[in-house]
């Protein structure tokens, strides 16, 4: 078989992996609409909710925007913007869950914090009934995506060079920014932020560790009367799912007239002091943030009594370690190595196909998970395909193959068209340029690729849970499971578990092109 | 005046060049002539106070006999002409003449009046994308001295262009600057460009002739 056939090959795999996009609202077809909504409209639960999920959903936006300003702003082209673009995958690389842990240990009640100002007698909570706890968490955590695709954009333009124009002219960096970098970077990241901005809202893992609880935001609330045995109450999760995909139709369209909204005033000329260095303290805090979190999950994954208002354990134990099972760990590596390797090839070879309309690979980022996941498990009835490790495989890879794109898209583009012509004339087919000469150029966003593809593997909890049927269980869902159960000690080691993963996956994946090209400098 | 002294530029693993000594007289233009990866951008980098990460440079710089190297890019007075125009996409051809205004009442007028000398008159609110390269060019030399600069560095400035448009567009250049009496600084690889110059020379301090 050619080259040419297995790129289609794919490209039609692909296709049937994105029917539960492409049949998105199938599923609720079979609903009364109208006494639905009377229902949902009605439940005691609903305005508070909704309330607190656009509070975390509006709030996270806003923070993960607001700090990537700032550390962008103030750190781009200058000396340190190259470090912290090279720590910017590392970030990314931490799961979501196991941030959003970090936070609950040190903010929950009897939490490290509240303990450190135990004097003071300072209730600090996290579950606040606003969901502004979830929705700081939520806009730290999402930050580093933006400023990832702020510096793909920068990578991609003449902005460097128009930023030393505009300083040789006079204006200092917060002016520069202001008037010349966010007008340009702003439209293009509509798309970045619509991503925030689905993930948020339909986050279940993060807002069930750090939201409200009584009411929980919609999502959980959605995700609990979706799995509700009375048939009324699976009605009522389909429509709150519906509702959840009308309201990030409305915040797609407040996000589309951001850069309408943020316009700067036309330039008068004036050159104002202002030189945005806020960045520089708060990048570093935030790395302390994250250090601080590793550090408290290791603490509670070791303790054996750790007692209020005491700042480190009484007595040290290895109990919770040994309580772990070593089933989903194995199955959590198996997944994410599975899924990350289909990802690649599917995404390499839909690329070679040569068509250029593939930005539709992205879609499951812009939409909330729920309908998505109601519409994978349609299909897997559809398919009389029973709860197993493939199904979820399956699931897995609709969110895997999207970020593996975003990664390799650009990459591919970039190849050098120079060397492949010579390769061409050198009498290289199409294949054998592919393996030869693509493959090898291209090892270093593979790496990364697999690295990202792993991680979001690693992180979904939803379709692990509902395709699964909970007979499948992954680090992810045991450590839900974990916090649940209340034991931070256990909920200690389990994080730990994850994190280790997450971030042996990427730095191996870091590794390989270094270890490969030893003596290819521009390799690396 | 534009005064050199015992410039040298280095990467960790070797110089690129100097001590390099020279100066530039009011109105006068300059032409640097280097091989490629010599390290006259880095110069010109180094001069405007935006040094490549990596790259450490020694030497003192003076521009009207007040020392420059100690002083950000944007208090330094001196204006960058780059081979791409670097239009800001987002403006229009007077929203770039404007930002690099000082304020100022007239500032309409004063842009008319700028467009008009290029032969640009009525393009106050095009788009930048829809002008040719050598409309762009001039936007771009315009936008420059618009800042009244002090001294103006010129990298590679006409090789975006074709031959014919080369020519008048340098003409034109050239005599904007000694208009304004500003010292200039010109690296470029082609003959014809470094001929027009006042004076050339070589990364290595000596006098070239073209």
């Amino acid at each position: 078989m050619s080259l040419r056939l297995f790129s289609f090959a794919a490209l039609l795999i692909c296709l049937a992996l994105y029917l539960p996009v492409i049949t998105l609202l199938a599923p609720f077809w079979e609903l009364e609409l109208v006494s639905s909504w009377a229902m949902l409209v009605k439940a005691t639960e609903f305005v508070p909710a909704l309330a607190g999920t656009l509070v975390s959903t509006l709030g996270s936006l806003i923070v993960a925007l607001g700090l990537s300003y700032l550390l962008m702003g103030s750190l781009i082209f200058t000396s340190g913007y190259q470090r912290f673009a090279r720590q910017l995958p590392l970030l990314l690389a931490v799961p979501h869950l196991a941030f959003a842990v970090g936070i609950y240990l040190l903010l929950s009640p009897k939490g490290w914090l509240e303990r450190i100002l135990a004097p003071l007698d300072i209730g600090i909570w996290v579950q606040d009934s606003y969901g502004l706890s979830l929705a700081v968490a939520l806009g730290i955590k999402e930050s580093w995506f933006l400023c990832w695709m702020i510096w793909a954009q920068l990578q991609q333009s003449t902005l460097a060079d128009q930023f030393l124009v505009a300083q040789t002219q006079g204006y200092q960096r917060a002016q520069i920014i202001r008037q010349i970098l966010v007008p340009q970077i702003l439209p293009k990241l509509r798309w970045p932020l619509l991503a925030v901005a689905a993930y948020s809202l339909s986050s279940v893992e993060m807002a069930w560790v750090l939201g409200p609880t009584h009411p929980p935001t919609l999502a959980v609330l959605a995700w609990s009367w979706l799995l509700d045995p009375m048939q009324e109450q699976r009605e009522l999760g389909m429509v709150m799912t519906l509702f959840l995909m009308l309201l990030l139709l409305a915040l797609a369209l407040l996000i589309w007239q951001l850069p309408i909204l943020l316009r700067a005033k036309a330039p008068s000329g004036r050159r104002r002091l202002g030189r945005l260095t806020i960045g520089r303290p708060a990048r570093r805090s935030l790395l302390v943030l994250h250090l601080i979190l590793a550090l408290l999950i290791l603490l509670w994954s070791f303790t054996h009594s750790w007692f209020y208002p005491a700042l480190l354990p009484g007595r040290w134990s290895l109990n919770a370690w040994q309580s772990l099972s070593f089933e989903p760990l194995l199955t959590t590596l198996s997944l994410g190595f599975t899924s990350a390797l289909v990802a690649i090839v599917l995404v390499l070879l839909v690329l070679e196909t040569g068509i250029k309309q593939t930005g539709w690979i992205l879609l499951p980022l812009f939409l909330p998970v729920l309908p998505l996941v109601v519409g994978q498990y349609q299909f897997i009835l559809a398919l009389d395909m029973s709860p197993s490790w493939v199904a979820v495989l399956l699931a897995h890879l609709l969110w895997v193959i999207p970020y593996v794109y975003l990664v390799l898209k650009p990459a591919y583009i970039a190849l050098p068209q120079e060397q492949l012509l010579t390769a061409r004339t050198l009498g290289l087919n199409r294949a054998e340029l592919f393996t030869r000469l693509k493959l090898p150029l291209l090892l270093r966003p593979i790496c990364a690729a697999f690295a990202l593809g792993f991680s979001v593997s690693l992180a979904q909890y939803l379709p692990t849970i509902f395709i699964g049927a909970g007979r499948v269980e992954t680090l992810t869902t045991e450590t839900l499971s974990r916090f649940a159960g209340g034991d931070k000690r256990l909920l200690g080691a389990q994080t730990l578990a994850l994190l280790a993963v997450a971030l042996i996956a990427y730095s191996l994946a870091q590794r390989l092109p270094q270890m490969v090209y030893a003596n290819r400098r521009s390799m690396h | 005046m534009l005064e050199l002294f015992q410039v040298e530029i280095e990467t960790p693993e070797r110089k690129l060049f100097g001590p390099l000594t020279f100066e530039i007289d009011r109105g006068e233009i300059l032409g640097l002539q280097a091989a490629s990866g010599s390290g006259k951008t880095a110069l010109l980098r180094w001069m405007l106070g935006a040094l490549p990460e990596g790259l450490r440079a020694n030497g003192e710089l003076l521009l009207n006999s007040r020392e420059l190297h100690q002083l950000p890019t944007e208090a330094r007075q001196v204006g960058l002409l780059l081979q791409q125009a670097t239009l800001f996409p987002h403006l229009s051809v007077a929203g770039n003449l404007q930002f690099a205004m000082p304020v100022g009442a007239e500032r309409a007028q004063k842009i008319a009046q700028m467009l008009e000398q290029a032969g640009l008159s009525g393009f106050e609110q095009r788009d930048p994308a829809t002008l040719s390269g050598g409309q762009q060019a001039r936007v771009a030399l315009l936008r420059a001295l618009a800042a009244e600069p002090r001294a103006l560095l010129l990298d590679e400035p006409f090789s975006s262009l074709d031959p014919e448009l080369r020519a008048e567009f340098r003409t034109w250049v050239f005599s904007q600057i000694s208009e304004r009496e500003i010292p200039a600084l010109v690296v470029s690889h082609d003959r014809e460009d470094l001929q027009q110059c006042h004076r050339v020379l070589s990364l290595d301090g000596e006098r070239v002739d073209v």
